[in-house]
């Protein structure tokens, strides 16, 4: 009978400790903290759900059009950062992308359909070009079309056409 | 040398020379120990590292720091030396006495794990910028880590809206306010201009003559001021205007695209009469109207213009009696992504995005009067919709 309540115990407080972990990274995204709103602007209003171990946060800021969406993995005690889908943008730094984007022929030959500007963090950027935020403008026509553009340099960093 | 101890030696060397990674091999009583061999840093190697992060990415102030962990395994059946260091990135290169390790050299064993605390401590005297290296903790490039560091001055300025887009007409004359809020203990120079990019996709940049701008010399602390930026569009402006104005401020904290304002302005003269559709009926058993505008939550390629947030229509039927008051069906139809087939750059998997809607209004009308039928469609803040008449 010991060894069942021994058995049982341990883990049923894993799954407390677990829990309590997963509530500390919970209350750390409401705050703000581990996430990455566009330049000089900060979110007013974030929610935060957890769905299967996923941690999914969907972040706004009234002066932007757009939302930013984060989805988070408890990773053995380390939070994660898995997917990212971030359109909080100005509209016109939209149009700049956009525009970049347009400047190249490969685009500009195969661009159809609707578009979209998200933006690219660091850690990303860091595999195809240098870690610094760029802006990734997708056409989802027929086939997706996406320019990586880099608005600071003015130029259009990778192409890719599906 | 005799025989017996060269061929371990050689044996020894030739593993050296096929992994950049160093193995660490058992002591063998038969030869001195030899130095570690150095091969190049971006030689070809056969024993990887499982190491998590792969990419570190900090915002700090000057005088800053903070330490995160990194977990490295050696899933091998080698014992291999970790030493890291730091490899210097392509921008802003960082200093490597910012960066510590907690442990300096230290032999992993096979399928072992070890955790390095790395703490980055940023200077008070550091320039705010971004910078980047790589971590390596082998002698080679694979296993290794990227670390970004924007180095930030937490601005006291805060300008709202940094970016005006709005629709105008040519010949009209609009005025935007700037608000300018000063949250830090000192006075700031305000000296607005208007600025122009020395490249430019687009002719139709808006200079001095078409924009005025009033602001007051200085912002005193914790207080707010108003800059005042009046637009002339030319009588015979068409399609997109684009304007920048450098508020001038020299907060410290501000890079130079923070002091900016952008103006982004569609030309456009909305319609004041609705769109008259006539139809003839000749006994018909059912009229069905359909009308329905897309709207895109993201900009369409220029020159198109964008549509606004509104997007509505407002629908008027007269039959050959009079006004036809009918509610319509309402459809709504989204196109949402799963970040399947995106760029490899976006990490959008598994995420839902809903990229369009579209709203539609159906009217249906059964055995419609016969004679001369009119549809009004007046639009509501979109720029274009479709109409679709079935007579059954």
């Amino acid at each position: 009978m010991r060894y069942i309540l021994v058995l049982l115990t341990i883990p049923l407080s894993f799954c407390c400790v677990q829990q309590s972990v997963q509530q500390s990274f919970i209350d750390e995204l409401k705050s703000g903290k581990h996430l990455y709103p566009f330049d000089g602007f900060s979110y007013d209003n974030i929610s935060v759900e957890l769905r299967n171990d996923t941690i999914y946060v969907r972040a706004k800021c009234s002066e932007l059009e757009g939302e930013d969406i984060y989805v988070f993995v408890n990773e053995e005690g380390r939070l994660i950062l898995r997917s990212y889908c971030l359109e909080a943008l100005p509209g016109s730094v939209k149009l700049n992308a956009i525009e970049l984007a347009l400047s190249n022929e490969t685009i500009k030959r195969n661009a159809s359909g609707i578009v979209t500007v998200r933006r690219i963090l660091p850690q990303t950027s860091a595999k195809f070009y240098i870690p610094k935020e760029l802006f990734s403008v997708t056409w989802h026509g027929g086939r997706i079309v996406s320019a990586l553009v880099d608005l600071d340099e003015g130029k259009v960093v990778r192409v890719y056409v599906g | 040398m005799s025989q017996m101890r060269l061929i371990p030696l050689l044996s020894i060397l030739l593993v050296a020379s096929v992994s950049a990674v160093e193995v660490v091999k058992p002591a063998m009583d038969v030869v001195k120990p030899i130095p570690p061999p150095t091969p190049p840093i971006e030689k070809p190697y056969k024993t990887k590292l499982i190491i998590k992060p792969k990419f570190k990415h900090l915002k700090l102030k000057p005088g800053q720091s903070e330490s995160f962990d990194v977990e490295i395994k050696n899933p091998t059946d080698k014992d291999v030396r970790i030493e890291p260091r730091i490899f210097e990135g392509r921008i802003g290169s960082i200093d490597i006495n910012w960066i510590s390790f907690d442990k300096e050299s230290f032999i992993l064993k096979s399928k072992d794990s070890a955790t390095i605390i790395v703490t980055v401590s940023v200077p008070n005297d550091a320039e705010k910028g971004f910078y980047s290296c790589r971590i390596l903790f082998t002698n080679d490039s694979i296993n290794s880590i990227y670390l970004s560091i924007e180095v930030f001055i937490p601005p006291s300025v805060k300008i709202s809206p940094r970016w005006i887009d709005d629709f105008v007409e040519a010949g009209k004359t609009y005025e935007y306010k700037v608000k300018v809020k000063n949250k830090g203990s000192e006075t700031f120079n305000l000296n607005p201009k208007v600025v122009q990019p020395s490249v430019s996709f687009e002719e139709n940049w808006l200079s001095e003559k078409e924009i005025t701008i009033s602001s007051p010399p200085t912002i005193p602390p914790n207080s707010e001021v108003e800059v005042k930026i009046v637009v002339n569009v030319p009588s015979d402006a068409s399609g997109h205007l684009r304007g920048t104005i450098d508020l001038g401020i020299d907060d410290p904290g501000l890079y130079e695209w923070g002091r900016r304002v952008e103006l982004s302005l569609n030309v456009y003269r909305a319609p004041k009469e609705p769109f008259v559709k006539i139809l003839n009926i000749d006994n018909a058993s059912k009229l069905t109207i359909r009308v329905s505008s897309e709207i895109f939550k993201v900009p369409i390629p220029i020159p198109i213009l964008r549509t606004s947030t509104v997007n509505d229509f407002d629908v008027r039927i007269v039959s050959p009696s009079g006004d036809v008051k009918i509610k319509p069906k309402i459809v709504e139809s989204l196109i949402v992504t799963t970040g399947f087939g995106r760029p490899p750059w976006e990490e959008t998997e598994g995420i839902y995005k809903v990229i369009s809607t579209t709203k539609k209004k159906i009217y249906e009308i059964e055995n419609p009067e016969n004679g001369v039928w009119r549809i009004e469609v007046m639009p509501k803040g979109c720029l274009g919709f479709s109409l679709e008449v079935e007579i059954e």
